[in-house]
């Protein structure tokens, strides 16, 4: 009863518009004082500090700031730049540039909303040029920004690797076919779309230009040789990759390109430092609900309920998908992360899941919820930077979520997609 | 008051800038020790240590200056389909409940700080008191009342602000 009471005093202030980290905080506190009064009030710091003191999660802030330099610099222009040069002339050509541009600074930035607010500024003009319409335009950059939280480094990918002690190049490698998978599905989807609605690739270049592209492009196409090659060889670990990362686009940003001032530096130290604060206050509050979630032995019962109704793996992670795409449709992505996986993980583990699958499903499917109606968080972000109607992009977004929920299917029937990589690179 | 807060804006940016380019230069110097001068490892080992600490305080130093900016995350959809009345209302009480939690755990870390300082526990490899992790907890909860309280005597109005921030990144 008093439990049914603070679940709707958090339901009301999810949806009254209270801060995240007090919708999660505040019920937070009200169950330790109904049902955990016991524990010493000491637990509640040691916990909120607890989330956010750990070696692994200090890739977050790096690479966090690093995507802050590249995308005020010239990285991202130049490697979508490069991909158009190759892939531009073709009838879909422009759509498929925009799906491995958002790929390619995906696999720089590891922030979907960073990807959004990045590449839709330099491609949704030229979509429109191109003859797409422009609600197929808003929903394809939306929904190609979603593989950034895929393709390493993820900052998703990490927090769930730090949440169930899976190794994070495990799961990058996973992730990148995953999101290679995805974004493939949308090329499909696009090739389609470019024949319905006529639209033209832009002049094919000369081998000459492209090769000249493509030495403009090496500085910054270094940032995903480090990132990728640097882990996925053992040289670096993620946290070592992403401080070096910040270091080279730094350099490459300030030496090379000559785009950042002192200034500008300072400032984008800030920006980072605050993004970075707004993730790590609800990993410190999510620290302290999924000790309570834990301590009240959630996952036993959920377990017992499964078993209960003779659930099959597959019925379980059926229902972990239903699960995330309602949450996702209604929180952020890492507060939904934060919640259900310290519940479900351990039910995951009694079945006999393999981690990184798992940990696929459950980013897969936070993709889906942060371009999903009626709070997908970058939709917001989308109509905020590109200045269009909230729902102009999500008459676009529709189709391409379909396509994301077909693939999430596939990803949970085929458990090899996913751990097929993680094998290969981990020996 | 403006004056103050304006300074208070100016000494948390610079902190937190410092601490985001100290964390990157120290990381950077461990790596760069471990492949050129592998016989100084150990002489840089308190660096991991370091770093986490700078990252809790760069973390809750943020949070007053992360509401001010509008950026923390909060599902205002509902909210802002409000008529400007009842949006004022409601902005009113999420800010009393907004002070009430930042100030409890302020306490609760103040107390934190001044338990572990007792107890006497050293961080491992820097050898300093481990109370320096949790002191942050008090300052930075203090800062985030503040953003609150500021927003409720009307001086500042970090919900008009959120619509155009770039990215509320996740």
């Amino acid at each position: 009863m008093i439990l049914l009471g603070i679940a709707a005093v958090a339901v009301a202030m999810l949806a009254l518009g209270f801060e995240m980290f007090l919708v999660l905080g505040v019920p937070g506190l009200l169950v330790k004082e109904s049902f955990f009064a016991s524990l010493p009030e000491l637990i509640v710091s040691q916990r909120v500090v607890g989330g956010v003191n750990h070696s692994t999660l200090l890739a977050i802030p790096f690479f966090i700031f690093a995507a802050e330099i590249m995308a005020s610099g010239q990285i991202a222009r130049r490697l979508t730049d490069l991909v158009k040069a190759f892939l531009g002339h073709r009838r879909s050509g422009i759509g498929q540039s925009t799906i491995a541009g958002c790929a390619a600074f995906g696999a720089v930035s590891g922030s979907a909303p960073a990807t959004v607010a990045a590449l839709g500024r330099i491609m949704h003009p030229e979509l429109i040029k191109a003859g797409y319409r422009d609600r197929f335009a808003l929903g394809l950059i939306v929904s190609s920004a979603e593989t950034a939280l895929l393709i390493p480094p993820s900052i998703t990918l990490i927090i769930y690797g730090w949440l169930t002690g899976t190794s994070i190049i495990g799961l990058f490698a996973g992730g990148l076919a995953i999101g290679l998978l995805l974004a493939l599905m949308f090329a499909l989807y696009t090739m389609w779309e470019s024949r319905r609605s006529g639209a033209r690739g832009s002049p094919r270049l000369p081998w000459r230009e492209r090769m000249a592209t493509l030495a403009a492009s090496g500085w910054a196409l270094g940032m995903p040789a480090i990132i990728l090659g640097g882990i996925y060889s053992g040289y670096f670990t993620p946290t070592e990759a992403a401080a070096v990362s910040v270091v080279y686009a730094l350099l490459v940003e300030w030496l090379v390109y000559r785009e950042i001032t002192l200034g500008k530096l300072f400032d984008l130290a800030v920006r980072a430092a605050i993004t970075n604060t707004v993730i790590f206050v609800l990993l410190g509050v999510g620290a302290l609900v999924a000790y309570f979630i834990t301590l009240a032995q959630v996952p036993n019962a959920v377990v017992a309920f499964l078993e209960a109704i003779e659930a099959s793996p597959i019925l379980f992670l059926l229902i972990v998908n239903v699960l995330f795409l309602v949450a996702g449709m209604f929180i952020d992505p890492n507060s939904a992360l934060l919640i259900l996986v310290p519940a479900l993980w351990p039910v995951a583990q009694q079945f006999g899941i393999d981690p990184v699958h798992f940990g696929l499903i459950v980013t897969l499917n936070i993709c889906i919820g942060m371009i999903t109606p009626p709070f997908g968080l970058d939709i917001f972000v989308a109509s905020s930077t590109l200045r269009k109607p909230v729902i102009t992009i999500i008459a676009g977004v529709w189709p391409f979520i379909i396509i994301n929920i077909v693939t999430l299917l596939i990803v949970t029937y085929v458990p090899g997609l996913s751990t097929f990589l993680p094998a290969l690179v981990m020996g | 008051m403006t004056r103050v807060v304006r300074l208070l804006l100016l000494l948390e940016r610079l902190l937190l800038a410092g601490i985001m380019l100290t964390m990157v230069a120290l990381y950077t110097l461990a790596i760069l020790t471990r492949e050129f001068a592998p016989s100084y490892a150990s002489d840089v080992a308190w660096i991991d240590e370091a770093t986490r600490i700078l990252l809790v305080w760069m973390v809750f130093l943020g949070l007053g200056l992360a509401l001010q900016s509008g950026r923390h995350v909060a599902m205002s959809t509902l909210y802002d389909a409000m008529p400007p009345t009842a949006r004022r209302l409601l902005g009113k009480l999420i800010d009393l409940v907004g002070v009430a939690f930042a100030l409890y755990l302020a306490w609760l870390g103040f107390g934190m700080t001044r338990f572990v300082a007792g107890a006497g526990q050293i961080s491992p490899t820097l050898g300093i008191s481990m109370a320096w992790l949790y002191a942050v907890l008090p300052l930075g909860f203090v800062l985030l009342a503040l953003r609150y309280v500021l927003d409720l005597a009307g001086l500042i109005d970090f919900r008009a602000g959120r619509d155009d921030s770039p990215a509320a990144e996740a």
